[in-house]
Order: C-alpha cells, then sequence, then structure tokens
C-alpha cells in the first residue's frame, strides 16, 4: 500500500517594526542585555494595557496582498488562554476569527500552496532551562508575529522546503521582516497526516511538530515522521492524535505529553483594544506601496527574487492604462515637483520614486508602476 | 450541569490549586451560581448580536515609535527571584 | 477655619483667602485619621505627614489600592500582592499629582474589588463610619469610608457593577461612574477590562465634577478611553431642574425593602418640586443584566487573574483568596470548549437587550433616576457568606455597567439612621448633566450633615 503525506504548515514570522506589537518598547532585540527593553505592558504588570502598532498591522496585510490573500474589512483582536512562565499575562494577544488576511495562494514547482490564514500576534518571552530552574529574559516578549497557516495540501518535504523559502525571501523583499532563521525571526511548525494514496478526504487524524527551526529541520522531521506513521499504519495501528517536538540531536520527533485540558485556551474578543476596519481607500492605499516596493525591488535585486516578485506582481491588476491619461498626469506631476524633477537630471534615481509616487497618489494606486516610469523617463529624457 | 469530576478539571485550567475542603465547597456552591444565571435560559436572544464591547470606536492605534521603557532594575525589582538579570522560576515542569 | 466638613471647594477657598496653609489643611485630615481610622480601618497604606512634598495649594487625596501608584504598596486588596510595588503610575495618579494632588494613602477594597461590602478584602474589613457593625459597601469600601469619615476630602474608586454607587450611597456620599471609557484605566488593576469605570468618591457634587474636570479624557494609553472632547462639569452645575424629564424605571423599584422605597418616593417629590417632570419608564431587560453580568464578569476576570503566578511579581496562585478563586473558576467554566456559546456569548447578548433598553428610554427622557441598593448596608458578616445574596446587592448598578452609560450616587436620606443614595443614570457622556440634576437635588436635601 502507498501512502501520501499531508502536511500544513504554521510559519510565526516576527516583524522588523521599530516598536514592538501593543507598547512602545523597542523591537531591536537581538543581544540585549535580559528584561532590558520591557515595560509594564509586555511585562504583563497588573493595570497595564495594549494598544495595537499600526505598522505592524500594515506589515501584516502588504505580505497578505503579495500572497493574494483577501483583506478583511473587519478584524479584531482575541485572547488565547493558557498558562507558561515566559507568557507573562497568562495569554497571549493574537487573533481568532477574522484574521488580517484570509485565502491566499502561493505556487511552488510541485503546485500552488493555498494559504489559509495570516494573523498578528504577541511573541512570548523567552525561556531558558537548566537542571532545576528556568530563567526567563521578556526582551522577546510583545514582539509582533506575523502567523502564517497554510492549508493542508502540501505534499511533500521539498514542497515544504520551496514554500518555506519563498515566504523568506517575500518577507525580505517587502520589507517586513529580517527574517533571520538563526536569530529566530522565523519559526516553524507543521501538522502531517498520511492518507492512501489517491484518496481525497483528509485523515482522520494529525500529528503537529514544534521546534523546527531550520530547512533542515523541516526536511529531517517531515522524513522521519513520514516513516513512522506508515510503519504504524502498515502494522494496522492508529496514529494517535498528539503534538511532537523535532530532536536535532536524536533525529527524531518526540512525543510532548499534554493533557487535553491544556488545549482548551478559551478564546474571547480582547476587551482591551476596539475592533479594526479598513475601509477601500486603506486597501488602495496598501497596493500601492506594495507595487511601489516590489517595483522598486526589482531595480535592486537579484535575478532568482526578480522572478519571485514577478509570480505576486502579476496578480496585481491596475485599472488605469490610458496611456494618454498616464502621460497628462505625469506633465501635472513633473510640473508641480520642479525639485525633485531636477534632482533626478543631476542624477538622483531616488527622485524618479519620489515621482512615481506622486503618480500613483494620483491614481490611487491603480496605475502599473511600470509604465509610470516609462512615461517619466521619455518625459525627462 | 457542572460535575465534581469537573470542578476538578476546571481548578486544573484555572491553575487554581484547591485544597478538599475548597473543592467540596465548590462543588456545592458553583452549581447554585450557575443556576442562578441560567435565569439568562429565558431570554430569546436567536437573532440579537453580541456586544462584546460599550465603545463604537475602531482602530485605536498607535504609531510606531520606540521609546522609553523600564529600567532593568525597575523590571525585576518585583520578582521574587532573579539570576544574573533573569527572573528566576522552578524547573519548568513544576512551574508549568 | 478648619472645620469637620471641608471640601475640596472649601480648601480652594481657603487657600485662595490665605485662610490656612496647605501644611495645616493636611494636618487636620491626619488628625481625623490618627484618631479614628485605628476603628473605621480604611487605610491598607498611610503615607506619613513628614514625607510628603506640599505646595502652597496642595490638596489630599487617597486611592483606592487598585491604582497604581508608583513606588507606593499596592495590593488591590489582595494578599497576593502584599509585597507589589508598581514601578509606574496610573495615569489618572499622573493627571491627579500634576493637578496638586498629593497622595496621603491608600484605601482598602474588596480583593481585586471583587464583592459589595469590602469584606472580600485579604487584610480586613473596613467599617461603616455611620454603623459600626454595619460595612460600608464595597467594593471601594476603604474609599467611601475615608471620605464620610473626613479623613479625606476625595478618594479614587473603581465601579465595575456598582463599586463606587453602592459604598456611596451606604455612606452619604458621592460617587460618579463615569460613562465606560471617558477616565483611563491605565494602570488600574483590572477586573473586568469591558465594565472597568474608574471615578471617584466625595462629600459633594460640585467636588465630585472638579476631580473629573481632572481625570475625563482620551490617554493614548489607553485603547477604550474615548477621544471625545470633554466638558467642563462644573459650568452649567448651578442651572437646576427645571424643565428635564426625569424617567422612573419601574423595574428598580420591584424588591425594595420597605425603608428603602420610603425614602426613595419622598426622592421624586423633591425632584418634582425642583421643576422635573417625571415619567414612568420601563427597562424589561433589567432582571437579566444580574445573570449577564455574573458571566461576564468572571469570564474576564479568569483571564485578567492569569498573570498573577508569582514570577514577576506578587505571591503564588495560592494565595487568592475564596472570592478571587469562585469568580476565576466560574469564568473558566464560562469561557471552556462546548461552554461558550451557552454562557460567555449568550450573556453578551443579553447585554445588547440591556443597551438597546437605555438607549430607548433615552430618547424619551434626559436622565432615569432610581435607588442605588435595594437595602440598607448589611452587618458585617451578614452577606459575605453567600455568595447570590452578595451578587444581588448589584442588581440595581450592574446595568449601567453592561451598557457603558455615566451614573451619580448622591445621598438621600437615612432609613433607621443609616444613609440611602440615589442614583441618576444618563446617556453616555451625559456626566455633565447628571452632576446638574445631582447638585440640585444635593442643594435642595442637603442630607449630609456639615456638623458630621
Amino acid at each position: 500500500m502507498l501512502y501520501e503525506s499531508v502536511i500544513g504548515l504554521e510559519i510565526h514570522i516576527q516583524l522588523n517594526t521599530k516598536s514592538k506589537m501593543f507598547c512602545s518598547c523597542s523591537n531591536d532585540i537581538w543581544k540585549k542585555p535580559p528584561n532590558s527593553l520591557v515595560c509594564p505592558t509586555c511585562l504583563g504588570l497588573p493595570g497595564a494595557l495594549p494598544v495595537p502598532n499600526k505598522e505592524a498591522i500594515k506589515k501584516v496585510q502588504l505580505l497578505g496582498l503579495a500572497l493574494n490573500c483577501t483583506l478583511n474589512k473587519n478584524s479584531h483582536f482575541a485572547r488565547k488562554n493558557y498558562f507558561y512562565p515566559d507568557l507573562p499575562k497568562g495569554y497571549q494577544i493574537t487573533q481568532f476569527s477574522d484574521a488580517l488576511c484570509e485565502k491566499g495562494r502561493l505556487e511552488t514547482s510541485f503546485g500552488e500552496v493555498a494559504i489559509r490564514r495570516i494573523h498578528l500576534e504577541e511573541d512570548t518571552g523567552k525561556s531558558m532551562y537548566t537542571k532545576d530552574e528556568t530563567l526567563l529574559d521578556f526582551n522577546k516578549s510583545g514582539v509582533p508575529l506575523a502567523e502564517l497557516v497554510t492549508e493542508p495540501n502540501i505534499t511533500s518535504a521539498a514542497q515544504a522546503v520551496e514554500f518555506c523559502k519563498k515566504i523568506r525571501e517575500l518577507a525580505r523583499l517587502l520589507g517586513v521582516s529580517n527574517a533571520d532563521m538563526e536569530k529566530g525571526n522565523i519559526r516553524l511548525e507543521l501538522n502531517i497526516s498520511l492518507r492512501k494514496e489517491g484518496e481525497k478526504a483528509l485523515p482522520n487524524y494529525r500529528v503537529e511538530i514544534k521546534n523546527i527551526n531550520s530547512f533542515k529541520f523541516l526536511k529531517n522531521a517531515v522524513a522521519y515522521e513520514t516513516k513512522r506513521q506508515e510503519e504504524l499504519l502498515k502494522a494496522g495501528k492508529e496514529v494517535l492524535q498528539e503534538t511532537r517536538g523535532w530532536s536535532e540531536s536524536g533525529k527524531k520527533t518526540v512525543s510532548q505529553r499534554k493533557k487535553e485540558m491544556e488545549n482548551d485556551y478559551r478564546y474571547f474578543p480582547e476587551p482591551d483594544i476596539p475592533p479594526l476596519e479598513f475601509d477601500e481607500k486603506y486597501v488602495g492605499m496598501l497596493k500601492q506601496e506594495l507595487s511601489q516596493v516590489l517595483f522598486y525591488k526589482d531595480k535592486n535585486i537579484s535575478e532568482a527574487s526578480f522572478e519571485k516578485s514577478k509570480i505576486t506582481k502579476e496578480k496585481i491588476t491596475y485599472s488605469m492604462n490610458d496611456e494618454n491619461e498616464l502621460s497628462k498626469l505625469v506633465k501635472e506631476v513633473i510640473a508641480e515637483n520642479p525639485a525633485p524633477v531636477s534632482d533626478y537630471r543631476m542624477g538622483k534615481e531616488n527622485a524618479l520614486q519620489f515621482l512615481i509616487g506622486c503618480v500613483m497618489k494620483k491614481t490611487k494606486g491603480q496605475s502599473n508602476p511600470k509604465m509610470v516610469l516609462d512615461i517619466i523617463k521619455s518625459l525627462l529624457e | 450541569m457542572l460535575t465534581k469530576n469537573e470542578v476538578g478539571k476546571i481548578a486544573e485550567l484555572a491553575k487554581i490549586p484547591l485544597g478538599s475542603e475548597e473543592l467540596s465547597a465548590f462543588r456545592l456552591q458553583l452549581p447554585k451560581i450557575i443556576t442562578f444565571v441560567e435565569n439568562l435560559n429565558k431570554l430569546d436572544t436567536k437573532d440579537i448580536s453580541p456586544t462584546f464591547q460599550v465603545i463604537s470606536k475602531k482602530n485605536e492605534l498607535r504609531e510606531d515609535i520606540s521609546a522609553e521603557n523600564l529600567t532593568r532594575a525597575q523590571a525585576l525589582q518585583n520578582a521574587k527571584l532573579v539570576k544574573d538579570g533573569y527572573i528566576k522560576t522552578k524547573g519548568v515542569l513544576d512551574a508549568k | 477655619m478648619l472645620n469637620n466638613f471641608i471640601t475640596l471647594k472649601q480648601i480652594l477657598e481657603g487657600y485662595k483667602k490665605k485662610e490656612f496653609t496647605s501644611r495645616e489643611v493636611f494636618a487636620s485630615f491626619y488628625d481625623k485619621i490618627n484618631e479614628r481610622d485605628p476603628i473605621i480601618k480604611s487605610f491598607i497604606t498611610k503615607l506619613s505627614l513628614e514625607d510628603l512634598t506640599l505646595n502652597d495649594f496642595s490638596m489630599p487625596i487617597a486611592y483606592k489600592d487598585n491604582f497604581s501608584t508608583k513606588g507606593i504598596l499596592t495590593t488591590a486588596g489582595s494578599g497576593i500582592l502584599k509585597d507589589y510595588i508598581p514601578p509606574f503610575n496610573a495615569t489618572v495618579v499622573e493627571k491627579l499629582r500634576n493637578s496638586g494632588f498629593v497622595c496621603i494613602g491608600k484605601l482598602n477594597c474588596d480583593a481585586f474589588a471583587h464583592g459589595t461590602t469590602g469584606e472580600n478584602s485579604d487584610f480586613f474589613a473596613t467599617k461603616n463610619p455611620y454603623s459600626l457593625e454595619r460595612t460600608p459597601g464595597g467594593s471601594s469600601s476603604g474609599s467611601a469610608a475615608a471620605v464620610a469619615a473626613g479623613f479625606v476630602p476625595v478618594a479614587t474608586a473603581t465601579d465595575t457593577g456598582g463599586s463606587i454607587r453602592l459604598p456611596a450611597s451606604f455612606t452619604n456620599t458621592v460617587g460618579i461612574k463615569p460613562t465606560y471609557g471617558r477616565v483611563s484605566r491605565y494602570g488600574i488593576i483590572a477586573m473586568t477590562s469591558s465594565t472597568d469605570s474608574i471615578g471617584h468618591i466625595t462629600k459633594t457634587v460640585w467636588d465630585n465634577a472638579f476631580v473629573l474636570n481632572i481625570t475625563a479624557g482620551h490617554d493614548p494609553k489607553d485603547a477604550t478611553s474615548s477621544c471625545d472632547k470633554t466638558a467642563d462639569y462644573l459650568s452649567d452645575i448651578e442651572m437646576g431642574m427645571a424643565g428635564l424629564t426625569i424617567g422612573i424605571p419601574k423595574e428598580y423599584l420591584k424588591g425594595l425593602s420597605g425603608g428603602i422605597k420610603d425614602c426613595f418616593n419622598s426622592s421624586i417629590k423633591t425632584l418634582e418640586k425642583l421643576g422635573a417632570k417625571l415619567v414612568g419608564v420601563s427597562l424589561p431587560h433589567t432582571e437579566y443584566a444580574i445573570n449577564a453580568y455574573y458571566i461576564i464578569t468572571p469570564s474576564e476576570i479568569s483571564s485578567n487573574l492569569a498573570r498573577f503566578d508569582g514570577i514577576r511579581f506578587g505571591t503564588t496562585r495560592e494565595s487568592f483568596g475564596s472570592e478571587a478563586k469562585r469568580r476565576i473558576m466560574l469564568g473558566t467554566y464560562s469561557l471552556a470548549a462546548g461552554y461558550y456559546d451557552d454562557y460567555y456569548l449568550k450573556a453578551q447578548k443579553a447585554r445588547t437587550l440591556v443597551i438597546k433598553d437605555f438607549k430607548r428610554v433615552f430618547e424619551k427622557v434626559d436622565v432615569l433616576a432610581a435607588p442605588v441598593s435595594p437595602g440598607i448596608p448589611p452587618k458585617l458578616g451578614e452577606v459575605v457568606n453567600d455568595p447570590i445574596k452578595m451578587y444581588m446587592m448589584d442588581t440595581l448598578t450592574v446595568p449601567a455597567n453592561l451598557a457603558g452609560v455615566p451614573a451619580l450616587s448622591v445621598p438621600a436620606g437615612f432609613v433607621n439612621k443609616l444613609p440611602v443614595g440615589i442614583q441618576f443614570i444618563g446617556k453616555n457622556f451625559s456626566e455633565k448633566l447628571l452632576y446638574r440634576v445631582g447638585h440640585a437635588f444635593e442643594q435642595e436635601t442637603k442630607y449630609r450633615s456639615p456638623k458630621r
């Protein structure tokens, strides 16, 4: 009997904002002395309250747009209640229903991967374990974290790795995360189960695997777990639905037994934060920004990344394609901005970006930046 | 209805260590309070949407500006156990 | 002259006329505290007069012990925080400090503000200055008792389900529960995040409005604080209530003890005499508010109290008192998988109906008038061991919290020599109107004897 893997991924991406998710502590936490970048809010002191970071929300939405997600018009934060020493409030502020982004997709060479959602949450503190004590550093507490969840439609380790690499590239390209795996900017979890080849329905169990810190671990964990589950199924046994951790030293997954009660997170809408609402104008502005970013990066990044950005860029449509109309607007912009125009003529490439931005603004993000660029160049040269 | 077994489970989920005396007191008391609040079942709420927050405003957001925070001494001043700038707690199994 | 009935207004006028110095004012309050607080027991922490930095216009204030005060012990009445020294000030504390108020101490309350009598304090029960065998009401027991006993002209407090209005009514003082979001919650140890309202207790309505002028307003650190402009709560306070329509909700008159009913009826006559037009109104879902409240509140409490793990501050979770444990248990149950829809969600839907009741009625009336409590202050020990009896004391105060609307409790006379209050409830952000009505009522009745 042949089995095929059914794999879903959860990718946590630390956002590179200046300040943390719900407080104004610096987000530049790498190698800082323990507990030196904390405040009443991220330390969970009684009475302290969260106020969401506008930029973090925007970054998740940019990522979502680039991955062809739908941006929810209405969204809100929720509390996920569980106890852990590095979770200072005894709950994590995250999103449950109405995530910022839903239903996206990304092409891989093995086929398209469907993205279920991308939501925004806060990171926990950091625990360091010794034999009989735990040392806690809360600098990481409150770092903004995008959590991307795929549908379980990845079928191999190779596809999973390719998908994650593409997400990492995209996060860097968009400037939403430093995406440095060694610094823990990207962390992976997967769920995996097996079904008989040819079957369509999802298996009636799934095994979650945590503690995957690199693409190599990801590959190894999928390989190990596929084999383990296959052996159980072939022997006519059931695979236990559970959470396991990847042990790189043992090259195996290890059961992380949890009492069933502990999985009851008692989600409810976060009463300390009013709901979020995004109008068309805001989304238009984000689309404009996305096209600018992708366009600008086109000029500066390697050929490989260029290919990737094209994948996403092609899916953005521009309703404003009339060349005459655009030329008119470009002329207006040139007339209104003599200084940048002369800067550009002096050889300052940045000025060109500025002028493109002005045209994009006039068209509410609906013009193709590549077209705008060509027109500006033709008019100024 | 809240069974005896459930009271224990809820205490575990809430991480409230209950002595046997407290446990038996709660086993008697909690069902009474639950019956009291279940008066709500008389109310037809089928087509009513919930109100989680009474304020009508939305998008109360903060600009991404980093500012002052606590000094390390302030951050640690109320912790019972501190080591090398870390806050210390017992072994993770125990603390969990 | 410093007499026993010294209000903020009298202090301010005295300073202007140079009748006394701030040190004399503070010393006179400290004299009263030293004389009677060993009996009343309103303070958890008292700062010594010598340690205070006063200027010519300093005014004394004491904070309910769930207000974070930088460098000053803040317990929320709970043993779990018996050593907790906040490294920051609540926004309200900061605002009052910048306006010349000097903290003289922290006041007792039910632990984490869970209670209606003050007896759930993990430290000691505060006594009612009007009858030492009775409770001053809760949860702001220390705040109400301290103001009533003349220890301080103003004490801050919190009202999540009636915790300001109930003790104010039991101690012949004036208590405001502002509109939800009118005053910042930042730095106040949370009970129920969606209904916590930050107010204060004073001797007079004028003083009360004076303090709200300082505390009200948007706080960038509290995302739920309102951006609406604040009013000058003193500007129309003398305008009286002639021509206003005051609604008397029939649901609030059910189950009142005999004395309370008579007292309320005489208050109504006063309102009429002052030129208000009275109309009977109905808020049909009032009965359910108390049920919904005792689902929503424990649910949020179970989450808000999860941070007390004894690691970064405080002692371990064993130290929670029994009421905190009870509420954490109930809330954990209401939010648990399989129960959420039947309890938490159902309660939030009931809340929608309570809000609709208020909206509908405020299309017809300017203000509602109602009793604050269905009975007189209970004796110490009378209700504390019967949770449902204790919860029922909140029946008339809880609806305003669920809806977020403001309410002002003003002295309304005495039943068996024990103080009774009346509450004026208004639509969102109508505190100015409530003060106008409350002030007119107070000036007409003068129940608070200056001699007390």
